[in-house]
C-alpha cells in the first residue's frame, strides 16, 4: 500500500532542494569571476543576474518550506532527482543570456549533459564563446561528477540523519565512513588534490604547444575537470583535435580512467589497501571489457586500413575506445569519422563499451563494471552449481573492498538495473529510428546519451527534432541517476496528486 | 602532542601520496598494455 502524502512531505522536499539550489547559486560565482579576470563584463553581468535569480529562488523555497524534520528514504530519492532538475532549469539562464543558444530548451539539454557528466551540446558557435561561459560549462561536469548532494552536504546540510540517504539516491551509495559529511569531504579532497595535479600537468603540456601562459592553465583546468568528471566538454568545438597533442591526449587518457574509478576504491588505495586496485571485481572487469572491446575496434580498423601504423592505430582508436568506455567522450576524431572509417564493429564495439561504461559510485556513467562483474560471476557461479553434484553447497564469491558472497538477490538487483539501462538505450534509439536516422547511428547516439558519453556521430545538433532531444534529456537524467529517484519522484507525483482528490473527496 | 599530530599528518601524506601514484602506475600500465595490443596487430606489415 502506498503511503498519503502530506504537507509535511513537501516541506522536507522544499528545504533540502532550496538548500540545494542555493549551493547552484553560490557556484555560480565562480564563472563570474572568471569574466571578470577576463574583463567580459557582459558575460560577468549575466552571471551577476543569474547568480541572483538563483539564490533567491534557493532562499525563498528554503524559507518557505523550512522544517527541522530528517528527510526518509522517498523524501530524499525525490530531493536527489528534484534537484537536479532544478539546478538544470536554472543552470541554464547564463546559457540563455549569452546568446548562444536557439532556445530554453538547448539550454536546458546543456546544463542535463553537463551535470550528468555527457557532454553531448547544442550551444553555438562554441569556439567564440566566453572564458565565463567556458568555466560554467566545465565546473558543472566537475560537480555533477561528483554529485551537486554532495557539494550541498560539503557546505550546507551537514551530518543529518536523512543525508546519507539523499547521496544513495543521486548514485554514490558506498558508505565510506559514519559520518555523511565525511564522506563528503573525502570526494571532494580527492577530487581537488587530482585537480592541483591535473590543471599543473596539462597546463604546462599546452604551454609547450604554444598557448599562452596564463590561459594554457585554464584550458589545463577545462581539460582536467572535463576528464576527470568524465565529462567531455572541451573549450573549442574540435574539442581534443583542437590540441594536435599526443602528451594531451596521454594525460587526459590517465585522468579519465582515473576518474572512472569508484570513490570507494580511490579511498582503500588511498588508506593504504593498494592491492584493492588488482583485486576488485570493477578493476578486473573494466581491464577485461576495455581490452576485449579495443581488440575488436583494431580489427575492425585493421580490416579498413584506416591507420598506416600503431602510434595512430592507438592516438585515435585506444583514446576513443577508453574515452568511450570510461564514458568521457572526449574526442580526437571527427564525429562522422565513427561512420565513414570505423564501420559497424568499430562502432558495435564502441557502442559496448559506452553501454557498460565506469564504476559504480564514480563519475561514470553507463550499467558499471561492479554489475558486469557481478552478473558474470553469477552466471558462472549457476554453471559451477549444474556441474556439482546435487548435495555439494556452491557459493559465488565477488571481491569488492572485501571478499562478499555472491547472494541471488544481489545478482537480480544488478541484471534489474542492466535491463533498465538497456531499455532506456533502446528506447532512445527507436525514436532516433523513427525520425529517420540509420540504426546504428541512432543506436549509437542514445547509447551515448543513456550511458553518459557524450561521443557524437552528428546526430546530437541544434536542428534535432524536440523530441529527440527531450528523450536524450531523459536519458541523460536516469542513467545519472540510476533509475530508482527517478521512478520515486514520479510516483511521489503520482501519490500527491491521488492524496489531493482523497482529500477534496473526503470534504 | 604537537610532534604526534606532525607524524601523523605526515604519514597521511606518504600514504595518500603512495596512492596516487599506485593508481597512475596502474593507469599507466593499461595503456602501455593498449599500445602493445597495438603493436601486436601490425606485426609482419
Amino acid at each position: 500500500m502506498v503511503r498519503r502524502v502530506w504537507r509535511e512531505d513537501f516541506r522536507i522536499i522544499g528545504y533540502y532542494t532550496g538548500l540545494v539550489t542555493i549551493g547552484v547559486g553560490l557556484l555560480m560565482l565562480v564563472p563570474m569571476v572568471t569574466s571578470l579576470v577576463f574583463r567580459e563584463w557582459v558575460s560577468a553581468l549575466d552571471f551577476a543576474i543569474s547568480a541572483v535569480l538563483t539564490l533567491l529562488v534557493g532562499y525563498i523555497l528554503a524559507l518557505v518550506s523550512h522544517t527541522k524534520s530528517t528527510p526518509g528514504l522517498t523524501h530524499a530519492m525525490v530531493i536527489a532527482a528534484g534537484s537536479w532538475l532544478v539546478a538544470m532549469v536554472l543552470s541554464g539562464v547564463p546559457y540563455m543570456l549569452s546568446g548562444h543558444v536557439k532556445s530554453f530548451l538547448d539550454a536546458c539539454f546543456d546544463t542535463m549533459s553537463g551535470y550528468t557528466t555527457t557532454g553531448l551540446f547544442l550551444l553555438q558557435d562554441l569556439d567564440h564563446i566566453s572564458q565565463g561561459l567556458n568555466m560554467w560549462r566545465h565546473l558543472l561536469t566537475y560537480v555533477g561528477g561528483q554529485g551537486i548532494v554532495v557539494l550541498a552536504l560539503t557546505f550546507l546540510i551537514g551530518s543529518t540523519g536523512g543525508a546519507f540517504k539523499i547521496m544513495v539516491g543521486e548514485g554514490k551509495e558506498e558508505k565510506l565512513e559514519p559520518n555523511v559529511r565525511h564522506i563528503a569531504v573525502l570526494i571532494w579532497r580527492i577530487s581537488l588534490i587530482y585537480l592541483g595535479i591535473g590543471t599543473v600537468v596539462l597546463g604546462l603540456i599546452a604551454m609547450a604547444n604554444g598557448i599562452k601562459p596564463y590561459l594554457a592553465f585554464f584550458h589545463g583546468a577545462y581539460i582536467f575537470m572535463s576528464a576527470w568528471s568524465t565529462g567531455g566538454f572541451a573549450p573549442y568545438s574540435q574539442n581534443m583535435l583542437y590540441y594536435h597533442s599526443s602528451a594531451m591526449e596521454i594525460a587526459s587518457m590517465v585522468f579519465f580512467i582515473l576518474g572512472s574509478f569508484n570513490f570507494a576504491l580511490h579511498y582503500a588505495v588511498w588508506r593504504g589497501n593498494r592491492r584493492e586496485i588488482l583485486r576488485n571485481v570493477e578493476i578486473v572487469s573494466f581491464t577485461i571489457t576495455v581490452l576485449t572491446t579495443f581488440s575488436l575496434v583494431c580489427l575492425a580498423l585493421m580490416q579498413r586500413g584506416v591507420y598506416p601504423n600503431a602510434m595512430a592505430l592507438f592516438r585515435r582508436g585506444f583514446f576513443q575506445l577508453v574515452s568511450g568506455h570510461t564514458t568521457t567522450g572526449q574526442s580526437n576524431i571527427y564525429a562522422r569519422t565513427f561512420v565513414r572509417e570505423w564501420g559497424p564493429l568499430g562502432m558495435l564495439a564502441t557502442t559496448i563499451a559506452m553501454a557498460i561504461g565506469a564504476s559504480a559510485a564514480s563519475t561514470g556513467g553507463g550499467f558499471k563494471g561492479l554489475r558486469m562483474g557481478i552478473i558474470v560471476k553469477g552466471i558462472a557461479t549457476d554453471i559451477r552449481k549444474l556441474l556439482s553434484p546435487e548435495r555439494a553447497v556452491v557459493t559465488g564469491h565477488y571481491h569488492h573492498l572485501h571478499d562478499n558472497i555472491l547472494s541471488d538477490g544481489v545478482v537480480k538487483s544488478a541484471a534489474v538495473i542492466v535491463v533498465l539501462y538497456v531499455l532506456i538505450y533502446v528506447v532512445g534509439a527507436i525514436v532516433g529510428m523513427a525520425y529517420g536516422y540509420p540504426m546504428a547511428d541512432a543506436l549509437f547516439e542514445s547509447v551515448s546519451a543513456g550511458s553518459n558519453t557524450g561521443l557524437s556521430v552528428g546526430v546530437t545538433q541544434a536542428g534535432m527534432p524536440t523530441l529527440l532531444k527531450i528523450v536524450y534529456m531523459l536519458e541523460m537524467w536516469m542513467g545519472r541517476l540510476e533509475f530508482l529517484s527517478v521512478f520515486t519522484l514520479f510516483g511521489f507525483i503520482a501519490t500527491s496528486v491521488r492524496s489531493m482528490r482523497l482529500r477534496k473527496a473526503a470534504a | 602532542m604537537q610532534e604526534r599530530t606532525r607524524m601523523k599528518r605526515t604519514t597521511s601524506l606518504r600514504r595518500d601520496l603512495l596512492g596516487m601514484l599506485t593508481e597512475v602506475a596502474f593507469t599507466g600500465s593499461l595503456i602501455g598494455v593498449g599500445f602493445l595490443i597495438c603493436r601486436l596487430f601490425f606485426v609482419g606489415r
